[in-house]
C-alpha cells in the first residue's frame, strides 16, 4: 500500500486530498474516479500527463504528491 | 514344700528382661520467631531533584498547501500589476534524464500565458508546435522565447505549467495520447 496526496491544479493548494491509500494496481482513473475528478487528469511529477489506464501504484513514490489539472485546457493556433 | 513366706506375692511373668520401649524420639525443637532487623527505607533523598525521563511527543509539521508553481521551486514577482511566474519546465526523457526549459507565466485578464525560452528541437514533432509562437520579451536577454497559443486557456499558473510540461514530455517522448 502506498499512500499519497493529490492537489488539485489552480487552487493554490487549497484542495488536496490528503492520505489517498492506494492499492497495488490502481489506475489513473480508479484514482479521478473515486475522488470526482472528472474532467481532470493526473499529471506526472517529473512532468507530463498519466495516461487513464496508467498503473499509478507502479508509477510513484510513497508520500509522493501528485496535480490534478483539468483535461480540457488545449493550445491552438 | 515350699519355703515361702504368705505375704509375698508370686509374680508370674515375663522374665526380668528389658523391654524396649519405642516411641517418638526425644527431639530438641528450634524455634524460629522473625528477627528484629532495622528496617531499609529505600526512597529518594530529599537533597536530591528527582528527574523524570520520558519520550519526547514528536511535533508534527506538514507542508503547506501550495500550488504546482510553488512546489515545482517557481517564483512569483509583479510587472506592472500583473503576476508574473517565473522557472523551469522539467520533463524526463525516456532515459531516465531530467530536461529543464527556461519558464515564464503571465496572468492576463482571462487566462494565463505560457512562454517557453528555447524549446526542444522535438517541439517540432508535437501536433500543437504550430501554436508556439515567436514572442519578444524584452526583460529576457538573449534566448528566444515562445509564447503558446490556447484554443481552451488554462485559467491559473498551475494548469498552464502543466500543460507546458505535458507538450514537452509528449514531444520528447513521442507519446502523443491526447
Amino acid at each position: 500500500m502506498k499512500e499519497i496526496t493529490v492537489a488539485i491544479a489552480g487552487t493554490g493548494g487549497r484542495q488536496e486530498y490528503r492520505d489517498v491509500r492506494l492499492m497495488p494496481g490502481t489506475r489513473a482513473r480508479d484514482i479521478l474516479a473515486q475522488l470526482n475528478l472528472t474532467g481532470f487528469q493526473l499529471m506526472k511529477p517529473e512532468g507530463g500527463a498519466f495516461g487513464f489506464n496508467d498503473d499509478i501504484y507502479e508509477a510513484v513514490a510513497d508520500k509522493q504528491k501528485l496535480f490534478a489539472a483539468k483535461a480540457d485546457v488545449e493550445a491552438g493556433a | 514344700m515350699v519355703d515361702r513366706q504368705l505375704s509375698e506375692p508370686i509374680v508370674i511373668g515375663p522374665g526380668r528382661e528389658r523391654v524396649p520401649v519405642i516411641g517418638p524420639a526425644q527431639m530438641a525443637f528450634i524455634t524460629i520467631t522473625p528477627g528484629t532487623p532495622r528496617p531499609v527505607i529505600v526512597s529518594p533523598e530529599e537533597n536530591h531533584p528527582v528527574i523524570t525521563i520520558a519520550p519526547q511527543v514528536a511535533r508534527v509539521i506538514e507542508p503547506e498547501p501550495r500550488g504546482a508553481w510553488d512546489e515545482f521551486g517557481w517564483t512569483v514577482r509583479r510587472q506592472g500589476g500583473v503576476p508574473i511566474y517565473e522557472g523551469e519546465y522539467r520533463v524526463r526523457d525516456r532515459l531516465g534524464h531530467e530536461r529543464r526549459f527556461t519558464g515564464r507565466i503571465e496572468e492576463r485578464q482571462n487566462e494565463s500565458v505560457a512562454f517557453i525560452a528555447d524549446p526542444p528541437d522535438e517541439i517540432r514533432n508535437h501536433r500543437h508546435h504550430s501554436c508556439l509562437q515567436l514572442y519578444h520579451l524584452p526583460d529576457q536577454g538573449e534566448r528566444t522565447w515562445y509564447l503558446l497559443h490556447w484554443r481552451i486557456p488554462a485559467r491559473d499558473p498551475d494548469t498552464a505549467l502543466l500543460y507546458m510540461e505535458m507538450m514537452l514530455d509528449e514531444s520528447i517522448n513521442r507519446n502523443h495520447r491526447r
